[in-house]
């Protein structure tokens, strides 16, 4: 029975991680169309600068911000001077993500240097916790209760706020929103801050459990393109049950079958876009 | 010739076509491959090690570990210079084969060093092999270079995979009388290879491993793996584990949380070592036996000689600088025996399979038949100390003499 | 008759350049005729049929691995092995061809990088015949039987390599500047025109596809027999994003673009990684440069120039 609830708890917390990751992407992806490999920068970059502020300043919550803070500012540099230019050019769009890939995986390696590393915990959280005779990490619940909030958030954001309505109006149909003089640019720029915030947030958040070392931009990456796929795009609610369902599936694989391992994950993605070439609630 | 659907001819003519390739030729054929002529050549020494991706603390502080070495007799040895060509194999076989090339016929360096990862070596055996360079590896596993694929000129300097964990089978059965172990490993040939050393001589002995487990290389979570070899607490008595670099601090962070720690006996090889590992793993590791390479706590003379070394240099030691010195030393011990006439390759290989010098664990000379060096494997216990290598650290308990790979023993 | 002469001209330094040459640059040059076959394979899907790939290494590793495979632990012999190579990539990519063309394009780019994934798990971890991690090494090059000669030296291989490049270019030349291939570029224009016209567009994608899969692992079975063995590493989705690079580089949809990418890939990977410890930084601003100033790749570049040239006349 332990045996059931803890893979459970553990499945749900990956989960959530995954959807930071992937939530972010559905949101630039379904809104802008912009094929952004540099994602899982954002996630490496949030995590490296905030362990260096932990390491100086000692408080999570202050690495936390910073590092959302900088990211986004990254990000905005990026998306405004770069990305903009190549709004329907995919091709290009996916030659000048490569490279900041490149640019931001060797200048975070001459940087922080190539060992990898765990994120301290905060204080608050280190250590484990029973119910009963199942023992777990404490710092779990966090990651599962800052997933919640982050999601409801975000959801209240989509379907009760006029900036929601904006978007959700602009992932159905760009040019009508042009059409209506919706500011479409700002919303394009505003839109992909919060995706890149979004990811470097879960970097932060997960550092303590995943840790951060280079060449995990492209693991990353991938881990939120199978999500997507999935769950399909521009569907946050896609974006939420497919990071769960394909962390828990993966959990029990792993304790069950662990031969099936590594494939796992992406062999399920070609089943699903087999039956569902858009993902199971994709909208495009 | 189409460009995004409209046709239209390529205007470059002729001209500038036979312009470009004459220009890259003259390029290629010109590029610099001379040093200034000194009164005696260098002995090049090429370095082949991951400097950019994953396995890049790795590399870089093997590197060092040479550097250590060579410092000391300031680069030269025999009235010679010795000239170190560093190169980038990203862990990547293809790479690995294209920078041996050039060290080998570009260069044309006299000896190679280097190498972490078993794919690489593997894929330049037959290059070295064919050209008669003497490569000394100094971590790579891939066992078979030194049993069914050994040549003359390739040497290891660090005991080849599986090996620990049989020599660590013996420690947990006859000194902590543990009689059921389970095992969990990084799911490639390394791992495996641990696994079937391990739980060959733990069962001779009289032993059970219950279960195994073996967990992708580069996976975020070990939760599921932990929880379920928590499923044997009361069951077995031990856990053993194989885990190196980012996994490994992961997986001991993990089990720790999961409480494996409190259920049985931990031990490992390659996971908790000193230095930038057991400083990310803090407390998560205190209490497990590692079966160690080396460890800073080693009181013998050439230690502290390691130890001054490193001061100087900065004092950031890690134990892969020791992976790196051993083989360094190896190579300069030969050299020295043969006055740097590297020339006379048939001496050197010579010198070299016969070389017998102090590291900083004890005794290192090569086994004649594999080539693999004899070197002393350490069983510690991490310990809360607070010391000058931080807050936790290797202490050891007992010492492996030359510890022997299993695959040789009776042959 | 100009044009024919640049060619033959460009042909005879090919020809003597590895008589001259050092066998580390010989071998750098082989890689470059490879990876062109391989970005040429992979222009006829990003270039001409306009679908973004970031797994096109599933086929040049199918390839790869056919070759690895086959050679330990079944027969060697290189008459049936290579063929069999391109026709299993070939298979692969008819597979695959089924799950990723229903889709839009940028879909397309996650959805084949996710099935190249699929095969790299494969390949760890079928250990008994793949020999995961580590890979298969030992792998011999083709006897080729009935001339004297022999592959070992790099420059014989080149020219064994030169001659399957050759034949490449020629063949998906003619595919490309053939009826087929005026539809398949009328199809990426505008695909409901197309179909309007009561063309089966997709039947056309999922050919071009297969054609593309078939020359990639051609390429992959090369590799294989240069390097002297395989790993997972033929699978892995930097190969994929490589090869794109040397397409987007050199110029998409034009043939010659992928082969001058290439070029320029492998020259900036292997010499100035020897120059520089931050090569991939280099690189990296390198791209990002390209995309800003030319982003019809190096050929755009100098077709721009020679435009300019011309005009002002």
């Amino acid at each position: 029975m332990n045996f059931w609830i803890l893979q459970t708890l553990n499945g749900i917390t990956f989960g959530m991680v995954l959807f930071l990751l992937a939530a972010g992407l559905s949101l630039i992806y379904g809104l802008m169309r912009i094929v952004n490999l540099a994602h899982g920068c954002f996630y490496l970059a949030g995590a490296y600068i905030a362990l260096s502020v932990i390491e100086s300043t000692n408080s999570f919550l202050m690495s936390l911000l910073v590092g959302v803070i900088a990211v986004s500012i990254l990000g905005i540099i990026m998306q405004r001077f770069f990305l903009h230019r190549f709004q329907h050019d995919h091709s290009s769009q996916i030659l000048l993500t490569i490279g900041f890939v490149l640019i931001i995986g060797d200048l975070v390696l001459l940087i922080w240097g190539g060992e990898p590393k765990l994120l301290p915990k905060p204080l608050l959280f280190q250590g484990s916790v029973s119910i009963r005779t199942a023992i777990f990490p404490a710092y779990h619940l966090v990651i599962i209760a800052t997933g919640l909030l982050v999601a409801i958030g975000l959801w209240l954001l989509q379907d009760k706020t006029k900036m929601g309505a904006l978007i959700r109006a602009g992932v159905d149909d760009t040019e009508m929103a042009r059409g209506l003089g919706i500011n479409v640019p700002i919303l394009f720029s505003l839109v992909f801050i919060l995706g890149v915030a979004l990811s470097a947030f879960g970097g932060i958040i997960a550092g303590p459990f995943i840790g951060v070392s280079p060449g995990m931009e492209w693991e990353i990456l991938l881990l939120a393109m199978a999500v997507l796929l999935i769950g399909g795009q521009g569907s946050l609610k896609g974006a939420f049950v497919g990071s769960l369902l394909v962390s828990l599936v993966d959990n029990y694989c792993k304790a069950l079958i662990p031969e099936l391992g590594m494939f796992f994950i992406f062999g399920s993605v070609a089943m699903v876009l087999a039956f569902k070439p858009t993902g199971l609630f994709g909208k495009l | 010739m189409f460009l995004n659907g409209r046709s239209f001819r390529t205007k470059m003519s002729v001209f500038q076509a036979i312009m470009g390739t004459v220009l890259l030729s003259v390029v290629l054929i010109s590029t610099p491959i001379g040093y200034a002529q000194e009164s005696k050549p260098p002995i090049k020494i090429g370095i082949l090690y991951p400097f950019t991706g994953p396995e890049t603390y790795l590399g870089k502080r093997q590197l060092r570990g040479w550097e250590l070495v060579l410092e000391q007799v300031d680069y030269k040895v025999g009235g010679r210079p010795i000239k170190l060509i560093v190169e980038d194999d990203k862990s990547d076989p293809s790479v690995g084969v294209t920078k041996a090339t050039k060290l080998i016929e570009q260069d044309r360096v006299h000896i190679i060093g280097g190498l972490t990862s078993s794919a690489v070596a593997y894929a330049i055996r037959d290059i070295v092999h064919r050209r008669e360079i003497p490569l000394v590896i100094t971590m790579a596993n891939a066992g078979g270079l030194t049993r069914e694929k050994r040549s003359p000129f390739i040497f290891r300097t660090i005991v080849p995979g599986g090996t620990p964990s049989h020599y660590m089978a013996q420690f947990l059965y006859n000194e902590l009388k543990l009689r059921k172990a389970v095992f969990s490993a990084a799911d490639y040939a390394y791992g495996h290879e641990h696994a079937e050393l391990f739980k060959k001589e733990f069962e001779r002995l009289g032993g059970q491993v219950l279960f195994q487990n073996f967990a992708p290389l580069g996976t975020a979570d070990y939760g599921p793996y932990c929880i379920k070899l928590a499923e044997f607490a009361g069951k077995a008595d031990a856990l053993h584990f194989i885990y190196s670099g980012a996994d490994s601090i992961r997986f001991v962070k993990t089990a720790a949380e999961y409480g494996l720690k409190k259920m049985f006996t931990c031990s490992s090889f390659g996971a908790t070592t000193d230095g930038a590992m057991l400083a990310q793993m803090g407390s998560a590791a205190e209490g497990i036996y590692p079966m160690c390479i080396y460890v800073f706590g080693l009181k013998n003379q050439a230690n502290e000689r390691f130890l001054e070394l490193d001061r100087k240099k900065g004092g950031s030691l890690d134990i892969l600088d020791e992976l790196g010195y051993v083989g360094a030393e190896a190579v300069l011990h030969a050299l020295k025996k043969i006055q740097g006439n590297i020339e006379a390759k048939d001496q050197f290989l010579k010198a070299l399979r016969e070389v017998q010098f102090e590291c900083p664990t004890g005794p290192v000379r090569f086994d004649p038949r594999s080539q693999n060096a004899l070197t002393n494997l350490i069983i510690a216990k991490v310990t809360k100390v607070d010391g000058e290598f931080g807050e936790f650290q290797n202490i050891p308990i007992r010492i492996v003499q030359q510890a022997q790979d299993p695959w040789w023993f009776g042959k | 008759m100009k044009r024919w002469m640049g060619i033959a001209v460009i042909l005879l330094l090919l020809g003597i350049l590895p008589q001259v040459l050092g066998d580390y640059y010989v071998i750098l040059l082989t890689k470059i005729l490879i990876f062109a076959i391989f970005a040429m394979s992979l222009d006829i899907v990003q270039g001409y049929v306009g679908l973004p790939s970031l797994g096109h290494a599933a086929f040049f590793g199918v390839g790869a691995y056919t070759i690895g495979i086959f050679s330990i632990k079944v027969l060697n012999n290189f008459w049936i092995n290579l063929p069999l190579a391109i026709v299993l990539a070939g298979m692969v990519a008819a597979l695959f061809g089924l799950l990723v063309l229903r889709t839009r394009a940028a879909y397309f780019f996650i959805i084949t990088a996710a099935l190249s994934e699929v095969l790299y798990g494969i390949a760890c971890t079928w250990r008994f015949f793949t020999g995961g991690h580590d890979g298969m090494p030992g792998i011999a090059r083709p006897d080729i039987g009935f001339i004297p000669w022999s592959l070992l030296s790099a420059a014989n291989y080149f020219y064994f390599v030169l001659f399957f490049f050759i034949v490449a270019f020629i063949l998906m030349y003619v595919v490309v500047r053939s009826p087929f291939g005026h539809i398949i570029v009328s199809i990426r224009e505008n695909e409901l025109r197309m179909r309007a016209l009561g063309y089966h567009t997709w039947l056309y994608k999922y050919v071009s596809f297969i054609i593309a899969g078939l020359f990639a692992g051609l390429s992959g079975g090369l590799l294989v027999y240069l390097n002297g063995f395989v790993s997972p590493d033929v699978l892995r989705i930097s190969l994929s994003a490589e090869a794109l690079l040397m397409v987007l580089l050199g110029g998409a949809g034009t043939l010659i673009g992928p082969v001058i990418g290439a070029a320029s890939v492998v020259f900036l990977e292997n010499i100035v990684s020897s120059y520089m410890e931050r090569w991939v930084l280099m690189l990296g601003i390198i791209y990002v440069l390209v995309v800003m100033f030319t982003p019809q790749g190096i050929l755009g570049l100098i077709n721009k120039m020679s435009l300019k040239s011309q005009a002002k006349v």
